[in-house]
């Protein structure tokens, strides 16, 4: 069972709200819950992952370093109730949330969490190439039954094809974007988060990576 | 104090103005949104997000060259 959440809380979401439910429309055969605009609320958010547990949580609005935000501005899934997506797979655009969320998320039992370290961009003169490589990974993964891993090599693949294009086009500013946007893109779960501690880094090369990110215990400490 | 933004960035970005006009520009980066007017703009006052911005198109010019695609 996968878990849809979306909404249109501004400009920037009333693209992604549509990219979410053209992606949507592509896995009509995904069994799914939806919670949608004004339902896209931390409250909701948690009532139906204890209800339907889902095995995948799709995500498609703002996000910042430690949290998803909701429809009515506020944080829906955070570094305080992260425990929720524990055992879970996670697949968002919302910016930045890989960065702590993510990784907090991966320490905590998430079994995959695909998103961005940075704030993802976009332009209106190649809209398309954006929804395209935003939900990419997700078909990859549940129409073509790649891992993660492979999911985003396909997605950085198609990055490189589209900037040539953009480039080509003279569209240097949209192979600008896509190029960040790519860069940025983490998957905790084949790869192990990028650590500034010296500790965690040598906690890591000695336990190896799921007890070397667990072993100095607390909140997350990147 | 010396100018960290290269001329031929700001060169450049006039030329992606003059080619698509303001109307079809319209760029977003997380929740800001600017035209390619704006970030023109931000290029030559050289603040935050003309640093940004800079070093966003130094990264593709990189890519673009490791991937055999530009010569420098």
């Amino acid at each position: 069972m996968m878990l849809n959440i979306a909404h249109e809380i501004d400009e920037v979401c009333e693209y992604s709200f549509l990219w979410n439910q053209n992606l949507m429309a592509k896995l009509h055969e995904v069994p799914k819950e939806q919670l949608l605009l004004q339902n896209a609320v931390r409250s909701k958010v948690e009532a139906t992952i204890n209800a339907i547990a889902p095995d995948l949580i799709v995500f498609y609005d703002h996000g910042s370093e430690s949290e998803l935000i909701g429809a009515d501005g506020n944080s829906c899934l955070d570094t305080d109730n992260v425990n929720l997506l524990s055992g879970r797979e996670v697949y968002t655009m919302a910016c930045l949330s890989a960065k702590t969320l993510g990784v907090e998320a991966w320490r905590q039992g998430c079994r995959a969490f695909w998103g961005y370290v940075e704030e993802f961009g976009f332009t209106l003169d190649d809209l398309d190439a954006f929804e395209e490589l935003a939900g990419l990974g997700l078909l990859a993964r549940l129409l073509q039954g790649m891992s993660w891993a492979d999911a985003k090599k396909q997605v950085q693949d198609k990055a490189n094809y589209l900037i040539d294009k953009a480039i080509s086009e003279g569209n240097f500013s949209a192979a600008m974007l896509i190029r960040e946007n790519t860069d940025a893109l983490r998957v905790w779960d084949g790869e192990v988060p990028e650590s500034q501690c010296s500790f965690r880094n040598f906690a890591l090369k000695i336990f190896g990576r799921k007890r070397g990110w667990n072993i100095l215990g607390g909140r997350t400490q990147v | 104090m010396a100018k960290m933004i290269d001329e031929a960035l700001i060169k450049a970005w006039e030329k992606q103005l003059e080619r698509y006009g303001e109307d079809e520009s319209v760029f977003f980066l997380g929740k800001k949104k600017f035209t390619k007017k704006d970030i023109l703009e931000h290029l030559k006052k050289e603040d935050d997000i003309g640093v940004k911005i800079a070093q966003m198109s130094h990264r593709l010019t990189i890519d673009l060259l490791m991937r055999g695609k530009i010569r420098e």
